[in-house]
């Protein structure tokens, strides 16, 4: 029984084999677009999937990842939520003492280093923590242990930092003395520890670790309103909740900031959900990468689901296809599975073999699509900021979803298509009236389907494609293609890099003028841009504001025109604690003629405001400019970081060679790191202009497969009414009238398809766009260029086919058997 | 009215010509009925499509109305088809889709009739062959000599001067063929030409010539 039973699947495999075989030599046009879409399916479906998967796996590798969580303030302004991760130096130890629902935590701070030894000296950046960083994370050691930072000397260094500057990973470099600069200070430090590299899918990345002590940035280690670095905590509980937090942390919160709690009250801003003005919050750390606050550089929580939801469609419209396929072929068969059924094969047995060969075109999709997604890798990575590989997919988890899908696809494809054939009775079959060729519904909804989908994807891809290029091109209220900008590094001073460079630069025929500031145009201040919010009162109100240190001539190097006052002068020794400020301050004062020299409490300091500055874009365009202070006052704490250089218009390279030549006279170790500004200003939105290329690829391709899908009806539509063409042709018709009777059933299922997916695709681009300060113009004209698109080439695919039908010769269609 | 001089026609079978039609010389008058002949596979239907402009021969001249008919462009030859010809085929051949009054309707769509003189026509072919009362049915609710009528009617729509008709009464009982073949011989007398082709002796009769045909090439009796 069992072996016979073993022999009757051979056997149906084997069968199914030949039959594939045959079929698709048979049809070889119809098998090709089955395959072919659903290869080209499967391979975006496995990129994408790799891409989610990469998404979602951030930060899994921490054991206690339940229980972390990054701080920050949250407090309402101008009605919007308004979220800081920036933290007081005291608060993280005072939070551990007082909260026994936290067991740890540790701060967190961004700053770059050089580091010495005998023979090399290298730069690289560097995170400012606490002992407890080891115990709340867990980055895994090469040597050393969770205790390498006890010591307020100790360093560790990451694997590729140590081969770097030591050139191996030993257990000698364990207790090795280096040299390391720190803010242009030069101290011995002790090696105690070497990590491995953080992996890919990790949140916080570091090149060393130094204890938080050494933190360079700390003008006052007790001030409760200096905020300038994140913390992480680990909770008690065997989860972390925020709700709960929040709730633990009110008395804390209200004992250590009611000076921020009174001025929030004052200025009227509304309260939290809660009730509470200002309320220390935490996001759980797995909801790290992906969170909306901004926060710690997060992609947007809607990445995974648009990159999943992009293959499904793309997966959903070839699936249809190839149903659509399966059902034409199955007309032709009719008569061979009416024999099989007087031959006594059951429904079931029918529908299992005519299902196995499509098995083997799924299989054969499958492995061809792992084939070209494989090849299609490295290209993808190039484009996109993924390290994508296939051997990610051959984990145990991720095989089980591909199977899962696999066979989920192939039982939809070849199931049903095999069910309806069998179903239809013997007689109908033989006579060759069988329903499936005049009740072909599902003929028709599958093509609306698809293309419903194509079209939304396509006005998607658009409207991403033409915002980017919106901001990419919008005026941004400075110069920035004829202005370099040159980090000066931790090494040197930054005031008198600036003075050196600017002396070496007299009489160059290259340069027009030479200025600083400590953030970089295009950038914010390390990718976090509310370090440089700074509230103050005045007149009796709280303001904030945005600053920025530069230094004389900034405006003229950029081109920011003043609007009223004067700008920052040599000959002036008090401009040193003068203020320009931007248009928007000025507002927010109450007016130009308000504030124009009159003093500002800044900085504990009574700074002169002596000229209003048009209002340029310091931040990013998605946000509106803000309030923005400009300061040249050396002795605040806030050194120039990058030297801007403006030079006279023509030769870009050549300048470009100019002013490095000049600057590595300064800067002996310089590391080819200068650049225009308008590189700076397109580098903010690269992950903007990933979700560009992947959106319009996946249209792109939604829309070809869409197409396929098309012509395949086409087919089954042509091939039930070649008799038809036949006689109508016999009648006397032309072949243009045959070709428009034809196409009209087409083009009406592409017209519904519009008319359903516009309002979608409007809608969704309407919601995307929202999240922007500066649109470009929505026109409809859009919606109707792109849906003309779609439908030219609707016309265009199936035009191939009626031409060819109405141009037979009728004879053939019309020969009496 | 037509002329066939040494009309050719073969198939390419592995390297060897297999010919279906083998020098027909053949002269059909304005206002003749006749009825082509012969076992299967002799080459009947082939010789009805050549004469009716669906398919070309390999060699040989046409002349349709002394025209030389092989020699024009597709354009006029359709042109020639349209407002001389009607076809009726053995299995009717009507669009299944369409009711018997569209039918009808469809070459007089082809020809750019107004509407008003389509309707003229289509009332007068019911009216003439006896199916005002099925105007609204479609094919699939009439029986087979009932749609022949119908095919009948419709190739008579575009009023040609030449009727061709393959097997006609073929898939039809004695009792609807004969009712068939009397519509012929009194269309005929009407003046249209009629070609048929045919395996019934009796149905033979009915025209004036009788034409034979044996593996391609004419057999005079």
């Amino acid at each position: 029984m069992y072996i016979k039973f073993i022999l009757n699947i051979s056997v149906t495999m084997k069968n199914a084999l030949f039959s594939t075989w045959r079929n698709i030599r048979k049809r070889k046009l119809q098998t090709f677009i089955q395959i072919g879409s659903l290869t080209l399916a499967f391979a975006i479906g496995i990129i994408l999937f790799l891409s989610a998967s990469f998404e979602l796996s951030f930060d899994h590798f921490h054991n206690h990842i339940d229980r972390i969580g990054a701080l920050y303030f949250q407090s309402q302004e101008d009605h919007k939520n308004n979220a800081a991760s920036t933290m007081p130096i005291p608060l993280a130890s005072t939070l551990k003492e007082e909260l026994p629902y936290i067991e740890k935590a540790t701060r967190w701070g961004n700053g770059g280093l050089v580091l010495k030894t005998d023979q090399k000296e290298i730069n690289i950046g560097t995170r400012y923590v606490d002992p407890d960083f080891f115990s709340i994370f867990n980055f895994e050691f090469q040597i050393g242990n969770n205790h390498a930072l006890d010591d307020l000397d100790n360093i560790v260094l990451t694997q590729s930092t140590a081969e770097n500057l030591i050139g191996n990973t030993d257990k000698s470099i364990i207790g090795r003395q280096i040299e390391v600069n720190i803010n242009g200070q030069w101290q011995n430090m002790q090696v105690s520890a070497i990590l491995k590299d953080p992996p890919r899918n990790s949140s916080l990345s570091f090149k060393s670790l130094l204890r938080f002590e050494k933190f360079p940035n700390t003008f006052d280690k007790n001030s409760w309103s200096n905020k300038n670095h994140d913390v992480f905590v680990l909770s008690q509980t065997p989860s972390i909740d925020a709700q709960s937090f929040v709730v633990a942390a009110k008395s804390f919160t209200t004992k250590y900031f009611a000076d921020d709690i009174a001025k929030l009250k004052r200025d009227g801003t509304s309260p939290n959900k809660d009730g509470s003005y200002l309320a220390l919050s935490l996001i759980p750390f797995k909801n790290y990468h992906l969170n909306d606050l901004q926060i710690g550089n997060p992609n947007s929580p809607l990445l995974p689901k648009l990159l999943l939801g992009l293959a499904l469609l793309i997966l959903i419209i070839s699936v249809s296809n190839f149903i659509n396929i399966q059902l034409v072929s199955s007309i032709s068969r009719s008569q061979e599975v009416a024999i099989r059924k007087t031959l006594g094969g059951s429904i079931l047995q029918i529908s299992v073999q005519l299902w196995l060969e499509t098995l083997i075109c799924c299989l054969l999709s499958l492995g061809l699509g792992l084939l070209l997604a494989w090849s299609l890798i490295p290209f993808y990575n190039s484009n996109t900021h993924y390290q994508l590989a296939i051997v990610d997919l051959f984990t145990w988890k991720h095989v089980l979803i591909t199977l899962f899908s696999f066979l989920t696809i192939s039982i939809v494809a070849g199931g049903y298509p095999a069910l309806r054939i069998t179903r239809e009775s013997i007689l109908s079959l033989v006579k060759g009236n069988s329903g499936i060729r005049n009740r072909w519904n599902i003929q028709r909804i599958l093509p609306l389907i698809q293309f419903t989908i194509a079209i939304v994807l396509v006005v998607c891809s658009v409207v991403v494609v033409l915002q980017i290029n919106h901001i990419k091109h919008l005026p941004l209220g400075f110069e920035k293609q004829e202005v370099i900008s040159i980090p000066i590094g931790p090494k040197l001073d930054g005031n008198q890099a600036l003075h050196r460079m600017r002396q070496a630069s007299l009489g160059n025929p290259f340069i027009m003028s030479v200025t600083g500031s400590d953030i970089n145009l295009g950038l914010g201040r390390d990718g976090n841009q509310s370090t440089s919010q700074l509230g103050f009162d005045y007149q009796g109100k709280g303001y904030s504001t945005n600053w920025q240190r530069v230094d004389l001539d900034y405006f003229s190097t950029l081109e920011i025109p003043l609007v009223a006052g004067r700008s920052f002068s040599a000959d002036r020794p008090t401009d040193s604690t003068a203020l320009v400020i931007n248009e928007q301050m000025a507002t927010q004062l109450g007016g130009i003629e308000h504030v124009l020299n009159k003093p500002l409490p800044l900085f504990d300091k009574q700074m002169t405001v002596i000229g209003v500055a048009k209002d340029y874009n310091f931040k990013d365009l998605k946000q509106r400019i803000e309030p923005l202070s400009l300061f040249m006052d050396p002795d605040l704490g806030f050194n120039i970081k990058y030297i801007l250089v403006r030079i006279k218009s023509g030769n870009l390279v050549q300048s470009l060679q100019e002013v490095e030549g000049i600057w590595k006279t300064i800067d002996t170790d310089y590391k080819n790191n200068a650049s225009y500004l308008d590189e700076n200003t397109d580098r903010m939105y690269e992950q903007e202009q990933q979700m560009m290329k992947i959106i319009s690829v996946g249209g792109v391709i939604a829309v070809i497969i869409a197409c396929m899908g098309l012509f395949a009806a086409a087919l089954v539509a042509i091939s039930a009414r070649v008799k038809e063409i036949g006689i109508r042709k016999v009648l006397g018709s032309s072949i243009w009238k045959l070709v428009i009777l034809l196409s009209k059933d087409f083009l009406q299922i592409v017209l519904l398809a519009l008319l359903i997916g516009l309002p979608i695709a409007w809608y969704l681009s309407q919601e995307w766009l929202s999240s922007f300060s500066y649109r470009f113009n929505f026109h409809f004209g859009i919606l109707f260029l792109c849906a003309l698109t779609v439908l030219a080439l609707a016309a265009i695919t199936i035009g191939m086919h009626t031409i060819k039908a109405a141009s037979t010769n009728p004879v053939n269609a019309l020969k009496d058997e | 009215m037509i002329k066939l001089e040494n009309i050719f026609k073969w198939y390419q079978v592995s390297g060897a010509r297999s010919f279906v039609l083998k020098d027909i010389n053949l002269h059909i008058e304005q206002g003749d009925f006749v009825s082509i002949m012969g076992p299967s596979g002799s080459g009947k239907s082939t010789l009805l499509n050549v004469i009716g402009l669906l398919d070309e021969p390999n060699e040989g001249k046409y002349y349709f109305m002394d025209e030389d008919v092989l020699a024009l462009k597709a354009k006029k030859r359709a042109a020639l088809f349209q407002s001389h010809m009607g076809y009726v085929f053995q299995s009717y051949h009507l669009i299944d889709e369409l009711t018997v009054y569209e039918n009808i309707e469809t070459p007089l769509i082809y020809k750019n009739l107004s509407s008003k003189e389509r309707k003229a026509i289509v009332a007068d072919m019911l009216d003439r062959f006896g199916i005002v009362g099925k105007k609204d049915l479609f094919p699939s609710q009439l029986s087979g000599g009932q749609q022949q009528v119908v095919g009948i009617a419709r190739a008579l729509a575009g009023s040609p001067k030449l009727l061709l008709a393959d097997e006609p009464t073929g898939n039809l009982n004695s009792k609807q063929g004969e009712h068939i073949m009397s519509l012929f011989k009194q269309l005929n007398e009407e003046g249209v030409t009629i070609i048929q082709v045919t395996h019934s002796e009796k149905n033979a009769e009915y025209g004036h010539r009788i034409v034979n045909l044996l593996d391609g090439q004419l057999k005079d009796i």
